[in-house]
């Protein structure tokens, strides 16, 4: 066979079109067996490659937390003790029989909560305000997520790469980067849990803030530590009572609104004082399409977490028939729990300028409960 | 000018194949990894300050320490001399490749 190239001509011989159809049946053949073979150790790499970098992450992270923990405590002991809060769990109450479940989850995530705190608080040697004691668990938090993340992932990895199962290794490489940018987010987290700077989910204490401070609101008593670390604001505005309801900051803490709220309900009903509704401002996910710092209403109780604050509010408000209007303030779960963009501090005003609209024309005369719902890390 | 006649051998044509299959395959394994060390990238944070005295609205870098509402002390306005309180801080992008 001869074909032409300009001015070069190559020339085959007889056995070319011979050896060309055998490679492409080799070719052939070696996808066919090992096309998947070939397709687990590609997925393989990668996962390895993905694994690596949240090694580094977890790795970082307890460095930072470490490094900041120790200009406050000269324990010899203390990466130890870190180590061990790290590595810590939690088991959750068994719901074979729901009945009651709420009160059980409550009260293991209330032991847990105060002794991780005790817990960091043992690891400090030197005096330490309150607020940055708060900020440690907050940040020492996101680093024992990091840090399960990095073990899941690995358990999975390595299960799937010992018994070189390949739908394992598919599911793993589909999920992956759904869980790697989650990682990323808790990577920014600490940083800003290092520094105390508000977050994306800081909104609603933040607009709380703003509402009580904008020389429309006249303050009339405050109740600092209402409920667990939750402060209540008695005030007037619009004509109206409000009652203002926040997480104690500047300390990085989420406070008990739900209990807060109930109480309130449940005062207000034995005082004879009509409760006219409840407004919730707080962040919420967005969609990819959605832009941060959109603000938009609803009905509901706007507050994430476990469930049992949602649960009591939910409860408080249908026994007492209040209405729940929800303001929420849409971010990324990056955004929600790094430093405060500027397009979410710049919809601060369109939500109180919503609170004002509901104040003033939807809700029937009485007071009214406003809940800011959120980590108040850095807004006091 | 003559054409250069190039004799090719169909065993050499063989090898070139089974080699550039190999190649393929390398480079689509190295491009399937990933960096090892993400780059970790240091937000921008900036306070915004306003004046309680005439209203004026300043900006700095975050210093540790500062939080909504605290009054900075060693600082006035540059207006009116006036104090200053910490009225938001924020980043104005985030990251994208922590």
């Amino acid at each position: 066979m001869r074909v032409m190239l300009g001015n070069l001509v190559l020339q085959f011989d007889e056995g070319f079109g011979m050896f060309l159809n055998a490679f492409y049946i080799l070719l052939f053949a070696i996808l066919i067996f090992y096309g998947q073979r070939i397709q687990f150790h590609l997925s393989m790499m990668e996962m390895g490659g993905i694994l690596k970098q949240l090694f580094f992450m977890a790795s970082h992270a307890r460095k930072t937390s470490l490094d900041e923990i120790k200009k406050y405590s000269d324990d010899p002991n203390i990466e130890e003790k870190m180590d061990r809060l790290l590595n810590s769990f939690v088991i959750f109450p068994e719901s074979m029989d729901p009945a009651g479940i709420v009160k059980k989850v409550e009260h293991i995530m209330n032991v847990r909560e105060a002794r991780f705190l005790e817990d960091v608080r043992r690891m400090i040697t030197k005096e330490i305000d309150e607020s940055r004691l708060w900020n440690y668990s907050n940040m020492l938090e996101a680093t024992l997520v990091l840090n399960l993340i990095y073990k899941v992932i690995e358990h999975y990895y390595l299960l799937a790469k010992k018994t070189k199962n390949f739908f394992l290794m598919a599911q793993l490489q589909m999920i992956v980067p759904l869980i790697f940018n989650e990682a990323k987010s808790y990577l920014l987290a600490i940083e800003a849990f290092r520094l105390g700077t508000p977050i994306g989910d800081t909104i609603g204490p933040y607009v709380v803030h703003k509402l009580l401070n904008d020389g429309k609101t006249e303050i009339i008593e405050k109740k600092t530590d209402y409920t667990k670390d939750t402060d209540l604001y008695i005030a007037e505005r619009n004509n109206r009572r409000i009652y203002v309801i926040k997480a104690r900051g500047p300390g990085g803490n989420v406070g008990k609104p739900g209990e807060a709220i109930k109480k309130v309900l449940s005062r207000a009903k034995k005082s004879n004082e009509k409760i006219a509704g409840i407004i919730m401002i707080d962040a919420a996910l967005k969609l990819e399409g959605e832009k941060t710092g959109t603000v938009a209403e609803g009905v509901g109780a706007a507050i994430g977490g476990i469930g049992v604050e949602k649960f009591k509010i939910e409860e408080a408000a249908t026994k007492y028939s209040v209405p729940l209007y929800a303001i929420i303030i849409k971010q990324s779960i990056a955004e929600a729990i790094s430093t405060m963009k500027k397009e979410i501090v710049d919809s601060t005003s369109e939500v109180i300028r919503r609170i004002d609209r509901i104040l003033n024309n939807e809700l029937e005369e009485g007071s009214v409960v406003i809940a800011g719902i959120g980590n108040t890390i850095g807004v006091p | 000018m003559n054409p250069t006649l190039l004799q090719i051998d169909s065993l050499d044509m063989f090898v070139v194949f089974t080699l550039a299959f190999l190649v393929i395959l390398l480079l689509l394994m190295t491009m399937s990894r990933q960096e090892a060390k993400p780059r970790i990238v240091k937000p921008d944070i900036k306070t915004a300050l306003i004046c309680t005295s005439c209203g004026t609205k300043t900006i700095r870098e975050f210093r540790e320490g500062d939080y909504i509402s605290k009054e900075a002390d060693s600082e006035k306005c540059p207006r009116c001399g006036g104090p200053l309180v910490i009225d938001a801080i924020y980043t104005e992008q985030l990251p994208t490749k922590p």
